[in-house]
């Protein structure tokens, strides 16, 4: 077995009660381990050698980390930037919204997707990579889990059939990114345009990598936000978290973002 | 007789986004950011020049007296030698 061997271990981090993440070196791949969960052995250019699971591993967490983690740090290492953000596609445009766990992203991007009649790209993590001089976003995960709130945007009644079953992404779709949105959360609604260093750190607060001892890597990455940035423009979305603001915070998207 | 200059660390790479940086310290990957005058240190100490040489650069830009402006920019110098992103190199004569 590829794993066999014991990885050069670089980082830690305690990320459960009793599991830690951490990155370690084979050879020139990487292993990536979330303890008690899964052992997994990525090649520099992100693809997936061998998977290994704990006998009688969460079989939820396990899930997540092989529809979500597994992904976004395989596209990272692709060549690409990786973002926590969800991710709509309107009139051949993708718009995505980056922010924390709890930032309302789901929820923002499903209700845009029933106003607009967008399909949700990415609900979760967002990948961003340059083709022929254009940037592109498509999702990573094959599955999402919408929060109550998120199901009731996007499918309204329909959703109290749904339960908490995953629901599966509008297929690997791609589109030509148009705008990058960070969501904040504050007591008035509010849109504006963010450059330099503010647009910089909101992006790379969501870049997902592996935390790696890797100046190539590093150095990549600062370079694709710098282009990334220079092609597409960066807004801050500030809005409360009440449900019944919803209605205003996507009519303001619509007319200061999607459609300046 | 020796002295002393700033020099950027060997392990800081930097970008430019929109007139402001972004400092990159390649052995943690830890960021931070510059604004304009924090670069304007930076290019200033990148090129030689003393934290004094830059505040007289500066100071025909903006509306503030010298003392206060090489104040805040030898607060600044000495956080970034704190954080290694710059550092002292001795010098002899010439």
């Amino acid at each position: 077995m590829a794993t066999d061997a014991e990885p050069r271990w670089v980082s830690s981090l305690e990320v459960g009660p009793g599991i830690h993440f951490r990155v370690g070196r084979l050879d020139v791949d990487y292993v990536v381990e979330w303890t008690e969960l899964v052992r997994v052995r990525l090649s520099p250019t992100g693809g997936v050698v061998d998977v290994k699971n704990v006998d009688g591993a969460d079989a939820r967490l396990l899930g997540k980390i092989l529809n979500y983690s597994i992904p976004a740090m395989a596209a990272h290492l692709s060549g690409g930037l990786a973002f926590h953000a969800s991710a709509i596609v309107s009139g051949g445009k993708a718009f995505a919204f980056l922010g924390a766990s709890g930032q309302g992203k789901s929820t923002l991007a499903s209700a845009l997707c029933l106003r607009s009649k967008g399909l949700l790209l990415a609900d979760d993590i967002t990948h961003c990579a340059q083709s022929n001089d254009v940037w592109r976003a498509r999702g990573v995960e094959s599955q999402v889990w919408l929060t109550p709130s998120s199901q009731l945007a996007l499918l309204g009644a329909e959703s109290r059939t749904l339960g908490k079953e995953p629901l599966s992404l509008a297929s690997e779709s791609e589109a030509p990114l148009a705008a990058l949105v960070l969501l904040e959360e504050a007591p008035e609604i509010s849109v504006s345009r963010i450059t330099g260093l503010r647009a910089a750190e909101a992006l790379l607060t969501q870049l997902i990598r592996l935390d790696l001892e890797d100046p190539v890597v590093q150095m990549r990455d600062l370079k694709h936000i710098e282009l990334l940035l220079r092609a597409v423009p960066a807004f801050v979305l500030r809005r409360p978290f009440q449900f019944e603001e919803l209605a205003k915070v996507l009519a303001i998207v619509e007319s200061e973002v999607m459609r300046p | 007789m020796k002295q002393t200059r700033l020099k950027p660390g060997d392990d800081i790479h930097v970008r430019e986004f929109d007139g402001e940086l972004v400092l990159l310290d390649l052995r943690g990957g830890d960021y931070f950011g510059l604004d304009a005058i924090g670069k304007a240190l930076w290019v200033g100490v990148s090129e030689g020049l003393s934290v004094h040489e830059v505040a007289l650069r500066l100071v025909e830009e903006y509306d503030v007296a010298i003392d206060v402006l090489e104040r805040d920019l030898d607060a600044l110098r000495d956080k970034m030698l704190a954080r290694g992103l710059l550092v002292e190199v001795v010098e002899g004569d010439r």
